[in-house]
């Protein structure tokens, strides 16, 4: 923002921190006709102040259940355990009031759907000023000024803010829905498939809109994601969900590169990815099969009935979280066998084995 | 947006004119003779034609109805078979008795529906309140408006004594807005205004309601929520978004309503437009009838014009062409 003028948001944006998050045991219970549904269940990991996390996996793994979580938005009567400290402050713990302050003052969000994910019959700067006025006495002026930076800085026209939402493409509403998770500067933004419903072009500018805000603005993050090319381009650490537990985390460079959890290498697998010089295209691996039901999980690991490579032990003994190498683990009984299952799991037949078996 | 109103303006007329037409012709086919009660029996036939001619029913069907027509087009509605004076004279004051329990009956019915939808709406789902609400508001809106009238008069006017229940008391001859500027008038005026109201209210509650329950699960609430701000302004969103299809509904159901305050002047023995036209039927006061229906097409035709300009300043997203 080199080329405006300072305004009130330049000034703040020294003031504030970026938050560390410790979230400790965190498990979601869904209340359902047929039963308890456990959604997330017990998962811990940190966001370093500053730093990005990847929350990777397929569809109803969890990791958006998480992120509501993290801001306590879920349904009444969702049972919700655990810690999640922002600063070492316990969310999960506080009362209304001091949960409204924390929300967008501390922690901050970025939806899955731009398309509905702003008030239809209110200006697009209407709902930006209205985030801001929630948490500071400032007068209207102020805050609209405010949103007109906003806007500049995720490259929107000022004039916009007087348009409504059906006015706009869905890649200028995500951009709003970016400048309006900006408004108050918030230490901790959570950012749930931001170009989920966006084309590869319009995906493309979105995150490297978002990479230069990071760079500017040093926010820690959370990146949920079902696509591996966005946490390698934007993610220091990473964090693999199957369901409701984390299966592996580590720093990227690390889990992308020498993933130990057969889930991971399948995942990884399943994405297209350009051949280096000289080398084949390398097909496309589906993993077969589905998520265990979570009314009723089975016993061992989540992932075994899938697994290619899982034995009698997997069934039956829950393989637990553990590290591997400084900052890097993985929760599998065979983990030290890593490297033979990356070898495998390149091969589509191995794969295939379990599908024809199932 | 001016060519859009020009066009349901003259839309609006032909559909008046239509009422009109059709409402000219079933009086004329009912099978009873209207000089029956206009013209006394043994008066000579000169002096019978002079009255048939000075009432306007000499002639064929269709020269009658073109000078019907024509006169209305100046405004002339003709005379009452019954007062012997002219329509207007006999529809104005009712008109005013009328819109003293309609307007603020129909504004608290719709204010109160919609502000108890929003919190029924809102409440926790499947609770007392939501329960409550709906069993509570569909048993009235099932309830015809003279059960209401009825209940309402046998508690307060009967049983506790408390409230007039009969017209609108002695004016004492006062005429004009004098007429209403009484103690005993707002007396009378509680019971019957009552009943407008919670005879319309149910109705704005549902819609009100579904109109919550449907826009709080939208993504849109629960960015507001995470917003942080109030549960009362995030309340405030989903309703503001719910109004929308209740405005659509508000203006043609203020028509159907009417119907309902007609009923409720006559168990009230409110002397409004709704009783009169009741009584001018059944009196075969063709003149009177015809007047009023014609005013009550008007009103209708009104309320839906009204509803579409209305729907269009509350969604942007509307466009009119």
């Amino acid at each position: 923002m080199a080329d405006a003028t300072e305004t009130d948001f330049d000034r703040r944006l020294n003031l504030k921190p970026p938050v560390r998050l410790t979230v400790e045991g965190l498990r979601v219970i869904y209340r359902t006709r047929r039963g308890p549904f456990q959604a997330v269940d017990g998962i811990s990991f940190e966001v370093e102040p500053g730093t990005v996390l990847g929350l990777v996996g397929e569809s109803g793994c969890g990791k958006s259940t998480v992120v509501k979580a993290l801001m306590r938005l879920l349904p009444d009567g969702t049972r919700i355990e655990g810690r999640v400290l922002l600063d070492g402050q316990d969310l999960l713990a506080m009362d209304k009031r001091a949960l409204r302050r924390v929300r967008w003052n501390k922690v901050a969000l970025i939806t899955q759907s731009a398309m509905n994910a702003l008030d239809p019959v209110i200006r697009v700067g209407d709902q930006i000023v209205e985030s801001i006025r929630a948490h500071e006495a400032v007068d209207r002026a102020t805050a609209w000024r405010r949103a007109e930076t906003l806007f500049r800085l995720v490259g929107l026209p000022a004039h916009r803010l007087n348009e409504f939402p059906h006015q706009f493409s869905g890649g200028m509403r995500q951009r709003a829905v970016i400048a309006m998770a900006l408004s108050l500067n918030a230490g901790l933004l959570l950012a749930d498939e931001p170009t989920t419903a966006l084309d590869p072009i319009m995906q493309d500018q979105i995150m490297s809109r978002i990479r230069g805000i990071q760079e500017l603005l040093h926010r820690s993050m959370i990146l949920v994601t079902h696509d591996i090319g966005l946490v390698a381009e934007n993610c220091d650490m990473v964090a693999v969900m199957y369901a409701g537990q984390i299966i592996e985390k580590g720093p990227v460079a690390e889990v992308l590169v020498k993933p130990r959890h057969p889930y991971t290498i399948g995942l990884h697998n399943a994405f297209p990815r350009m051949p280096e010089e000289g080398e084949a295209r390398p097909p496309l691996i589906s993993i077969a099969g589905g998520l265990p039901n979570l009314l009723n999980p089975p016993p061992g690991c989540r992932f075994a009935p899938r697994c290619p490579f899982a034995t009698e032990r997997c069934r039956v003994e829950t393989p637990p979280l553990r590290e591997l190498e400084p900052g890097h683990s993985a929760a599998c009984h065979y983990a030290e066998r890593a490297e033979d299952f990356r070898r495998l799991g390149l091969l589509p037949e191995t794969w295939a084995v379990k599908e024809a078996a199932a | 947006m001016r060519a859009y109103i020009l066009r349901r303006l003259a839309q609006s007329v032909l559909v008046v004119l239509a009422v009109t037409t059709i409402m000219f012709f079933m009086f004329r086919v009912v099978p009873s003779d209207p000089t029956v009660m206009l013209v006394e029996r043994g008066i000579s036939e000169e002096a019978r034609q002079a009255l048939l001619e000075r009432w306007g029913l000499t002639g064929s069907l269709w020269e009658q109805y073109l000078r019907y027509m024509g006169n209305l087009l100046v405004g002339d509605f003709g005379s009452s078979f019954f007062y012997r004076q002219p329509v207007w004279d006999v529809l104005l004051p009712r008109i005013a008795n009328t819109l003293w329990i309609a307007v603020p009956g129909l504004l608290l019915g719709a204010l109160i529906g919609s502000a108890l939808g929003m919190v029924v709406g809102w409440a926790r789902r499947g609770g007392a309140v939501e329960r409550g609400g709906i069993l509570v508001a569909t048993i009235i809106r099932g309830t015809p408006s003279f059960i209401i009238g009825i209940a309402l008069l046998a508690i307060f006017s009967s049983w506790l004594g408390w409230l007039p229940g009969f017209g609108m008391g002695d004016a004492g001859g006062a005429t004009g807005l004098a007429r209403y500027l009484r103690w005993d008038f707002l007396l009378h005026l509680i019971l019957p205004l009552m009943a407008v109201v919670i005879y319309f209210l149910p109705e704005n509650l549902l819609l009100m309601r579904s109109g919550v329950v449907e826009n709080r699960t939208e993504d849109y609430i629960e960015l507001v929520r995470a917003k942080g701000v109030s549960d009362a302004r995030v309340a405030w969103h989903a309703g503001r978004n719910s109004l929308l299809p209740l405005i659509t509904w508000l203006f043609p159901a203020l028509a159907e309503t009417i119907a309902g305050i007609v009923v409720i002047e006559i168990v009230f023995s409110w002397p409004g437009i709704g009783r009169e036209l009741v009584l001018a039927v059944t009196r075969q006061d063709y003149p009177v009838a015809q007047a009023a229906f014609f005013l009550l097409a008007v009103m209708i035709v009104l309320a839906n014009l009204a509803a579409d300009l209305t729907y269009g300043k509350l969604d942007p997203r509307v466009v009119y062409k």
